[in-house]
C-alpha cells in the first residue's frame, strides 16, 4: 500500500523530473525513465498521436526498452489503441498477469506504463493527471521548438550558403545592431564576423570616399541618387534612388532605418567593399523571432556590373543609330569602328570585309592602328587557314586570351598584340578587336562586342540590299534599251560582275536547232580562266538542268555534285539562273562556298529583269521588221500597183460604153490609195509621238484648209477668226485639222459648207470645224470613245482616228457634236489637262 | 553444477579453469576471485614455469567470465583468499562493455538486442563498481532488454578501492567496464534488503551523481550526521563516522516498490559520497537495520526463489519482514537447482560475525550455493532493473 505521503513525494519528484530537455525525444525519455523508476514499472512508452480523426495512429517518441515490441504489455497497449475508435483514458489492461496502464497526454498522445504483476493504484494514477499534462506540454513545446529550430537551421544554412552578403539585424535601444552576417558579407565588405556581431550597422558599412575604388567617384544627389563624375549631370543610370522611406542613402551615411520596417523593402544603395564602392540592390525581410523582437534580414545583391552594362548598352544603342544612317558600306564600317573605340574602349579594332576579287578580308575601317606597331599589310587577311578566316567561315566568334599560348593558326607572325576578339559579320567579313596585353577582353567585352558585330552586320545587310536594289533598278532601265538579245546579255554580264564582284560570269544561249547551250557573252577573267568556253547539252550538266527546269541553283561545292562538273574545272562554287527561253546566266568562283544567299537572290531578280528585257527587245525587233515591211509595201508596192490599176481603169472609163465597173475600180483604187496615204500618216504620227513643236494656230489652220482646198477645188470652205496663239503641238497636228475639214468636205452636197474657226480659251485654244453635212455615224465615233490605240480603222474611219490621235498626242481632246443638221468637230487644246 | 576452489596462484587457477571448462557438462565457466587471492587477473602473473598466465592465456573451448570480489562464497562459507571456478551447464554468450568512465563512449551500441532472439533468459552482470557510469550502464541494460532477461549480478572490485581490472573474460581483463554473460537457463530471483526508515523524507536539494551536497537546503554531511546521532543516541566523530554510516544508508522512495538503498561511504567537504547515484530533487529517507531484520531479509530473498512446501524448511516465503523486496518464484520442484548469491559487502561488514547467520540463511543446505559479496547489486524486483546497495540477491537457475 502506498501511503499518501509517499505518493505525494513521488509525484513531486516526478513533477520535477518532467521538464524541457534538449529535444523532444530527450524530454520524453527522461520523463519516462522517471515514471518507470518512481513507479517501479518494467516497461513504458510515450506515444505521439498522429493522423486525423478518421485514422488515428500512435507513433512512439520514447520507449523503454528501446524495442518495446519485445514486451507483451506494450504490445497489448498498442493493439488496444489500434482497435479502439475513441479510447477513454485512463485505461487499464492486462496480459498474462502483467498490468498495463494508459494515460492521456492531452493534445499530444498517450503514456503507457507496464507495471508487471502489480497494479498501480487508482489514487496514484489519478494524481498523475497534472504531471501528465506537464509532460504533454513539455513535449508539445519541444515539438514546436524542434520545428522552429529546423526551420531556423534550414534558414541559417541557406543564409550561409547564399553567395550574396546577408546581414541579420535587430533594433536595440533604437540602434540597428548586427546579430550575424554570413561568409559572403565578410568577404564582400571586409569585416570580421565576430567583430560585426553586436556592432551597429550604422557604423559597420560606412565608406571612405577618399579611398573609393570606383574610378567614377559618385556624388550624391538630393533625392538620394548618385551621379558619376564625367557623366552628364542627371545621369543616374548606375543608381536608382527611391524606396519605401525615401531619404538619402549615401556611402558615408548609410540609411539603415529599414531595420524598423515591418514590411519587406527594396532599394538600391552604394557601399564600400573590398573592391571599392559598388552598387547593391538591398532587399530586406522582417522575421519575427521566438524572443518577440523582429529580426531583419538584409540581402545585398551586387548590381554594379548590371548597371554598368546597362549604361554601356544605352550608349551603344544611341551610337549604333549613327552607322545605321550611314551612306554606304565604307561609311557604316567607319562609324562602327568609331563606336567600338568610343563606347566599348576597343582602342585597337577594325572592320574587314570580304573582297572576292582579291580573295582577302580587306581592312575597310580601323582604329588605333596608326598608334600601334601593326603594319598595314598585316591587316589584310589572306590566309584561309587562320583563326580569322575560320571565324568568318564558321560564323563563330573567337576570343583569344593569349596569342602566345594559342594553338590555332594566327593570321600574322610577329604581331605586337597579345589578345584578340574576332567577330564574324555574316557574309560580309569580320570585326577584329585586339590589345597589347593578354586577357584584355572580359565577358562584358565579349558580350558587347558581339552586340556591336550584330548591329554592324544588320547595317551592312541593309546597305547591301539597298545597293542591290539600286543596281537592279538601274539594270532594268538599261537592259530594256538594248537593241538586241546580245546587248541584253552583255549588260547582264557587266552588271553581274560589277555588283557581286564575281570574276567569272557568263551567259549561255539556247540553240534550239542543236539543242545546246552555247556561251554568248562572258567576262575576260572567265575567258582567261576557262580558255575555250564549254557548251552544255542535255544531261550531265547543272546548266542544262537549270535551263530545262527553269529553277535557279547555287552549288556551294562542285565536288558535291558528282560528275556534273569536269574534274579539272577550276570553278569550285557557282550560281546558275535561267533566263527563260533564252538561256542561262552563271557566276562562278574558284573558292568553295563563296556566294551568299543575298547574292543568289540578287541574281535571280536581275535575271528576271533580263528575261523581261529579252522579251521586250525581241518584240521590238519584230515590230521593227513588220514596220519596215509594211512601209516598204505601202510606200512602193501598193502605190505603184494602184497607179497602174487606176490608170487602166480610167482608160476603160474613157473608152468603154459600160463604165460602171471601171468607175468602181477607179473609186476602189482611190480608196486603197487613200488608205495607204493614211497608213503612212499614221506611221509618221506614231513615230513622233511624244514630240512637240511650237505652232501658230492661225498658220496651221490656213495651211490645212489650203491643202484640202487643193484636193477639193470645188469645196466651199470658210475660215473664221483665227487667233495668232502659239502652242506646243504634235509635229503633224496639221493632219488632224485637214482630216476634220476633209471629213466635212467629203460629205458636202449642193450648197453645203464647211467653216473652220479657232478661239482662245483661258488656258488654251479650241479649233472648230463645222459643216452642214449628214453627221458622223455613231459606229465611227465609238472606237474613238473607247480610246483604244490598237483599233484598226480604214477609210474615213482612219481620218477620224488620226484626228483623235494627233489631238491626244498634243495633250488635247476631241468633241464631236453631230446632228441631222450637221457636225461640229472641236479640237480642244486646253493646257489644264495632262498630255496623253 | 560443477565447482572447484583453489587458493593457488595463476597457474593453479589456469589449470582449474581449463579442467572445468573441459568437462563435458560444462558450456561456460564463471570465475570468482577473492580480493586477497593469490591469483590477480590483471597482474600478469607467471605460472610455475615462469610463463604469463592471465585469463587470455587459458586454453579453453567455452566462454569464461569472472570478477574480483571482496569475498567469495562457496561451500557455505566465505573467504577472500581463494578463487572459485564454476562450470555452467548451458551455453553462455558474453558481451563486454567498456568505457564506463568515459562519457563519450556509447553504452547502448555495445549491447546486442538480438540476444533475446537467441532465447537467452538469464544474464550474469559483473561491473567495475568504481566506474562512474554504473547506473547509466544498468539503465541501458534495462532500456535494451527490458525485463525480458533476468539480470543478476553486482559490482566487482576491492573493498578499499580500485585494485586493478576487476572484470575479465577468457579474452582478457576489462578496465572500467562490465561483462554480460547471458544463458538460456531460466532463473528465479529474490532481492531483499531489510533496512527500514528511521528519518525523513529529506529532499535532495543539491547533488552531483553519487555525491549529495545538501539535504533540505543544508549541507548533506551535517544533516546526515545529525540524524544518525539522534537515532544512535550519540554523535559520531569524523574518524568513526563510517562505522556509524554503514548502519544508516539512504533510501530512495518509489511507488509500488520498496526503497532503493544508497550506501554512504565517505564524507568530504560537507558532502556525502554514496555507492550509487542520488538524483537531485528526489526525497530520501535515512534507513537503519538490525541483525535480525537483515538476516530475515536475506532469508526472504532465498525464499523468493524456492517453493516453501517443496523444501519443507519452514523458511519464510513471501511474507517477509518489512523492508523485504518481492522477487520471482519458481515451481516447488526446482529445489536443488544451483543458486547464486550476491550479497552486498557492506552487509558483511555491518553484520560482522553475524554474517555467518545471514550466509546460512541464503545458501542451500547441500553447499552448492556459490557467489560473492559485491559492491552493489544488480537485479530487478518485479519491476524496473535497479542497481541496489546493501541488498541480498539470490538467483536460482533451472534448465527449463
Amino acid at each position: 500500500m502506498t501511503s499518501r505521503r509517499e505518493r505525494i513525494q513521488v509525484l513531486y519528484e516526478l513533477s520535477l523530473a518532467v521538464g524541457r530537455g534538449s529535444g523532444l525525444r530527450e524530454t520524453a525519455q527522461e520523463a519516462l525513465s522517471a515514471y518507470l523508476r518512481k513507479l517501479n514499472c518494467t516497461a513504458g512508452a510515450v506515444l505521439r498521436e498522429t493522423g486525423d480523426s478518421a485514422a488515428v495512429e500512435y507513433e512512439p517518441v520514447a520507449t523503454t526498452p528501446a524495442d518495446p515490441t519485445i514486451n507483451d504489455g506494450y504490445a497489448r497497449a498498442v493493439e488496444w489503441l489500434g482497435a479502439t475508435d475513441e479510447p477513454a483514458f485512463p485505461a487499464e489492461l492486462s496480459v498474462d498477469g502483467t498490468h498495463v496502464h494508459l494515460a492521456e497526454l492531452p493534445e499530444f498522445g498517450v503514456l503507457v506504463l507496464v507495471s508487471g504483476s502489480r497494479k498501480i493504484d487508482a489514487e496514484t494514477l489519478g494524481a498523475l493527471t497534472a504531471t501528465n499534462r506537464k509532460l504533454a506540454d513539455a513535449c508539445l513545446a519541444e515539438e514546436v521548438e524542434r520545428e522552429l529550430r529546423t526551420q531556423r537551421d534550414r534558414l541559417e544554412a541557406v543564409v550561409e550558403t547564399v553567395s550574396e552578403p546577408i546581414v541579420r539585424v535587430v533594433t536595440r535601444d533604437g540602434d540597428p545592431i548586427v546579430d550575424d552576417v554570413n561568409s559572403a558579407f565578410e568577404a564582400t565588405f571586409g569585416c570580421d564576423r565576430q567583430a560585426a556581431r553586436g556592432a551597429s550597422l550604422d557604423t559597420l558599412l560606412t565608406t571612405d570616399d577618399t579611398d573609393s575604388g570606383d574610378a567614377s567617384g559618385a556624388a550624391v544627389t538630393g533625392d538620394g541618387g548618385h551621379v558619376e563624375s564625367g557623366t552628364p549631370s542627371g545621369d543616374q543610370s548606375l543608381l536608382e534612388s527611391g524606396g519605401v522611406w525615401g531619404g538619402p542613402d549615401t556611402p558615408d551615411d548609410p540609411d539603415t532605418s529599414w531595420v524598423e520596417s515591418d514590411v519587406p523593402v527594396r532599394r538600391e544603395v552604394r557601399r564600400q567593399t573590398t573592391d571599392g564602392q559598388r552598387v547593391f540592390s538591398l532587399r530586406t525581410v522582417p522575421v519575427p523571432s521566438s524572443g518577440g523582437e523582429t529580426e531583419q534580414f538584409g540581402l545585398y545583391i551586387d548590381i554594379t556590373e548590371q548597371r554598368r552594362r546597362q549604361r554601356t548598352l544605352e550608349r551603344l544603342y544611341r551610337a549604333a543609330e549613327e552607322f545605321f544612317d550611314a551612306p554606304g558600306r565604307e561609311a557604316v564600317c567607319r562609324r562602327a569602328a568609331r563606336v567600338a573605340a568610343d563606347v566599348l574602349d576597343f582602342s585597337l579594332c577594325g572592320v574587314h570585309l570580304y573582297d572576292r576579287e582579291s580573295r582577302a578580308l580587306e581592312p575597310v575601317a580601323t582604329r588605333g592602328v596608326d598608334r600601334s606597331e601593326i603594319r598595314r599589310e598585316q591587316l589584310r587577311y589572306t590566309d584561309r587557314d587562320s583563326v580569322v578566316w575560320e571565324a568568318y567561315r564558321e560564323g563563330e566568334p573567337t576570343a583569344i586570351a593569349d596569342l602566345a599560348t594559342f594553338d590555332g593558326a594566327l593570321p600574322n607572325e610577329n604581331t605586337p598584340v597579345r589578345s584578340a576578339l574576332v567577330l564574324p559579320l555574316g557574309n560580309h567579313g569580320v570585326f577584329v578587336a585586339s590589345a597589347p596585353t593578354a586577357d584584355a577582353f572580359d565577358d562584358s567585352d565579349r558580350y558587347f562586342g558581339k552586340l556591336l558585330a550584330r548591329m554592324l552586320q544588320t547595317a551592312l545587310d541593309r546597305t547591301g540590299r539597298e545597293q542591290a536594289l539600286r543596281s537592279i533598278q538601274s539594270a532594268t532601265r538599261s537592259l530594256v534599251t538594248a537593241t538586241d538579245a546580245t546587248g541584253v546579255a552583255e549588260q547582264l554580264v557587266a552588271y553581274t560582275s560589277d555588283t557581286i564582284g564575281a570574276p567569272y560570269v557568263c551567259v549561255w544561249r539556247y540553240e534550239p536547232g542543236e539543242r545546246l547551250l552555247r556561251p554568248v557573252v562572258w567576262t575576260d577573267e572567265a575567258g582567261e580562266l576557262l580558255g575555250e568556253m564549254p557548251t552544255f547539252g542535255p544531261g550531265g550538266s547543272i546548266a542544262w538542268e537549270v535551263f530545262h527546269e527553269g529553277s535557279p541553283r547555287v552549288v556551294d561545292d562542285v565536288t558535291s555534285v558528282g560528275e556534273a562538273y569536269d574534274a579539272d574545272s577550276p570553278i569550285r562554287s557557282e550560281i546558275l539562273v535561267p533566263l527563260g527561253e533564252y538561256g542561262v546566266l552563271t557566276a562562278g568562283s574558284q573558292l568553295v562556298d563563296d556566294f551568299s544567299r543575298t547574292e543568289f537572290e540578287f541574281l535571280q531578280t536581275l535575271a528576271a529583269s533580263a528575261e523581261s528585257a529579252l522579251q521586250i527587245v525581241g518584240k521590238r525587233q519584230e515590230l521593227n521588221v513588220l514596220d519596215e515591211v509594211l512601209a516598204r509595201i505601202l510606200r512602193h508596192n501598193v502605190r505603184n500597183d494602184l497607179n497602174v490599176i487606176r490608170g487602166r481603169a480610167e482608160l476603160l472609163v474613157d473608152e468603154a460604153s459600160e463604165t460602171d465597173h471601171a468607175e468602181r475600180i477607179v473609186d476602189t483604187a482611190d480608196e486603197i490609195l487613200s488608205t495607204a496615204i493614211n497608213a503612212k500618216q499614221i506611221r509618221r504620227i506614231v513615230d513622233r509621238r511624244g514630240e512637240f513643236v511650237a505652232t501658230r494656230i492661225d498658220r496651221l489652220v490656213r495651211s490645212a484648209v489650203e491643202g484640202v482646198a487643193g484636193d477639193y477645188p470645188d469645196a466651199e470652205i470658210g475660215v473664221g477668226p483665227l487667233p495668232g496663239v502659239e502652242l506646243e503641238l504634235h509635229p503633224h497636228f496639221e493632219y488632224a485639222v485637214r482630216h476634220a475639214v476633209e471629213n466635212g468636205v467629203e460629205h458636202q452636197s449642193g450648197e453645203s459648207w464647211v467653216t473652220v474657226r479657232a478661239a482662245t480659251l483661258e488656258t488654251g485654244v479650241v479649233i472648230e470645224v463645222e459643216d452642214d453635212g449628214p453627221g458622223i455615224p455613231e459606229a465611227e465615233l465609238d472606237p474613238l470613245a473607247a480610246g483604244e490605240e490598237t483599233q484598226l480603222v480604214h477609210g474615213s474611219g482612219a481620218g477620224l482616228w488620226i484626228v483623235d490621235r494627233v489631238v491626244r498626242y498634243s495633250g488635247g481632246t476631241v468633241e464631236f457634236d453631230t446632228s441631222d443638221s450637221g457636225t461640229v468637230v472641236r479640237l480642244i487644246l486646253d493646257r489644264a489637262t495632262t498630255p496623253w | 553444477m560443477r565447482q572447484e576452489y583453489t587458493e593457488g596462484g595463476a597457474g593453479a587457477v589456469a589449470t582449474l579453469v581449463e579442467s572445468v571448462a573441459a568437462a563435458t557438462d560444462v558450456e561456460g565457466v564463471f570465475v570468482l576471485v577473492g580480493e586477497a587471492a593469490a591469483f590477480t587477473p590483471g597482474a600478469g602473473d607467471t605460472g610455475g614455469d615462469g610463463s604469463e598466465t592471465g585469463p587470455e592465456t587459458w586454453d579453453v573451448a567455452v566462454p569464461v567470465f569472472g570478477g574480483v570480489f571482496p569475498v567469495v562464497i562457496h561451500d557455505g562459507t566465505e573467504t577472500d583468499r581463494g578463487t572459485l571456478v564454476v562450470g555452467l551447464p548451458a551455453g553462455v554468450e558474453l558481451q563486454s562493455v567498456t568505457g564506463l568512465d568515459d562519457e563519450r563512449v556509447g553504452i547502448d551500441t555495445q549491447l546486442d538486442p538480438e540476444v533475446l532472439d537467441r532465447g537467452h533468459e538469464t544474464a550474469f552482470v559483473l561491473v567495475d563498481a568504481y566506474a562512474s557510469r554504473v547506473e547509466e550502464f544498468v539503465g541501458e541494460l534495462f532500456d535494451t532488454y527490458g525485463v525480458e532477461v533476468t539480470f543478476v549480478g553486482g559490482g566487482a572490485g576491492c573493498l578499499d578501492g580500485p585494485c586493478g581490472p576487476s572484470v575479465f573474460t577468457h579474452q582478457g581483463t576489462i578496465s572500467d567496464g562490465a561483462v554480460v554473460a547471458s544463458t538460456p537457463l531460466a532463473s528465479a530471483v529474490g532481492v531483499e534488503h531489510g533496512w527500514e526508515e528511521v528519518a525523513g523524507p529529506l529532499r535532495v536539494t543539491d547533488s552531483d551523481g553519487r555525491t549529495v551536497h545538501s539535504l533540505d537546503g543544508e549541507p548533506a554531511a551535517e544533516r546526515y550526521r545529525a540524524i544518525v546521532a539522534e537515532h544512535a543516541g550519540e554523535s559520531p566523530d569524523p574518524e568513526s563516522f563510517f562505522e556509524f554510516a554503514k548502519g544508516y544508508p539512504f533510501g530512495i522512495s518509489r511507488v509500488g516498490g520498496e526503497t532503493v538503498v544508497r550506501d554512504p561511504y565517505a564524507v568530504s567537504d560537507g558532502s556525502v559520497d554514496c555507492f550509487g547515484a542520488v538524483p537531485e530533487g528526489e526525497f530520501v529517507h535515512v534507513l537503519h537495520g538490525d541483525r535480525r531484520r537483515l538476516v530475515a531479509a536475506a532469508r526472504a530473498a532465498r525464499a523468493d526463489t524456492v517453493d516453501d512446501t517443496a523444501e519443507g524448511s519452514g523458511e519464510p516465503g513471501r511474507d517477509s519482514p518489512d523492508g523485504g523486496i518481492a522477487g520471482e518464484s519458481l515451481d516447488h520442484d526446482s529445489v536443488g537447482s544451483p543458486s547464486f548469491v550476491f550479497d552486498c559487502v557492506s552487509r558483511v561488514r555491518y553484520l560482522g560475525e553475524a554474517f555467518a547467520e545471514e550466509l546460512a540463511a541464503v545458501v542451500d543446505g547441500d553447499g552448492s550455493t556459490v557467489g560473492a559479496s559485491t559492491l552493489g547489486e544488480i537485479a530487478d524486483d518485479d519491476g524496473r532493473l535497479e542497481y541496489h546497495n546493501k541488498a541480498t540477491v539470490v538467483a536460482r537457475l533451472s534448465d527449463r
